[in-house]
């Protein structure tokens, strides 16, 4: 799962480094990704994982790692 | 809240910015007693400037969330005007629907104008305001700040369930908003006012 969310960083995420070489705890704000960057990688991971963020979950923290995002989305999807 | 003042002929010129400095006992005293009693710890700091004007304010740290008389919390944000018609291009209503209210989207959308500069301005009001908050970790379903229209064209803020519940722990009660718009990128500026007291 941690390859397809560096995927989505590296199409949506607008990091100022390369997505594939981040680590699964790097912090993406400090790598480059605005706010409104993570808003397209949130729409991009519910399309990708069909999901659906609840209002919980709409947090700074819950986007920024991979880790993190991992746990957020392994949370919410089914099975 | 900010002047300069000279302690003495001989002293160099003192920028306070906030009332008491470090070198006040009796102003150290009565920003701890103000701490005590709102939970917060003061911090001080200090500087010299380039013409030797001395720099000298206070800041007051909040361990309870409110805010102290008077406080104005500033937030701005910038976005790529092309980042939100990407968006719009790539997600469609899925953006649009997540991030705006509707009378956001009809106004931007009204009279046949692009709406990118225009959501892209009140993308960033919607940022401002969370900055302004100091948001922090607090979830934050970005439709839960609405920039309004006044019947005379003054745009301001609506805030709706977390960010409301936000401001009241703040102690913010009223906003004062600016967006601009030129080119590639739009821009916001947000001001939160406790208006607890008349400032000096």
């Amino acid at each position: 799962m941690s390859d397809e969310i560096r995927q989505i960083l590296k199409e949506h995420g607008r990091l100022s480094v390369d997505a594939i070489t981040l680590g699964d705890d790097d912090d993406l704000y400090k790598a480059g990704m605005t706010s409104h960057a993570s808003v397209n990688v949130m729409l991009a991971l519910e399309g990708k994982f069909e999901i659906e963020f609840p209002d919980r979950m709409l947090k700074r923290s819950v986007f920024e790692t991979i880790a993190s995002i991992r746990d957020a989305v392994a949370e919410l999807k089914p099975g | 809240m900010c002047r300069v003042t000279r302690a003495s002929r001989k002293a160099r010129p003192t920028l306070d910015l906030g009332g008491a400095n470090e070198a006040s006992t009796s102003g150290s005293r009565a920003l701890r007693r103000l701490g005590s009693e709102l939970g917060g710890n003061p911090k001080f700091f200090s500087g010299v400037l380039a013409d030797s004007t001395v720099l000298r304010f206070q800041t007051f740290v909040p361990t309870q969330d409110a805010y102290p008389d008077g406080s104005l919390l500033l937030g701005a944000d910038l976005v790529e005007v092309a980042q939100v018609a990407r968006s719009i291009a790539t997600f469609g209503d899925r953006y649009l629907r997540r991030v705006f209210t509707d009378r956001e989207l009809a106004y931007s959308a009204a009279e046949g104008r692009d709406p990118a500069p225009h959501l892209a301005a009140r993308f960033a009001a919607k940022e401002a305001t969370s900055k302004a908050l100091r948001a922090g970790d607090a979830p934050l379903d970005w439709r839960w700040i609405e920039v309004v229209r006044g019947a005379d064209g003054a745009c301001g803020l609506l805030l709706r369930h977390g960010m409301r519940a936000l401001a009241k722990r703040r102690g913010v009660r009223a906003f004062q908003l600016s967006m601009s718009h030129d080119g590639a990128y739009a821009l916001a500026v947000v001001v939160g006012d406790t208006l607890r007291t008349r400032r000096r």
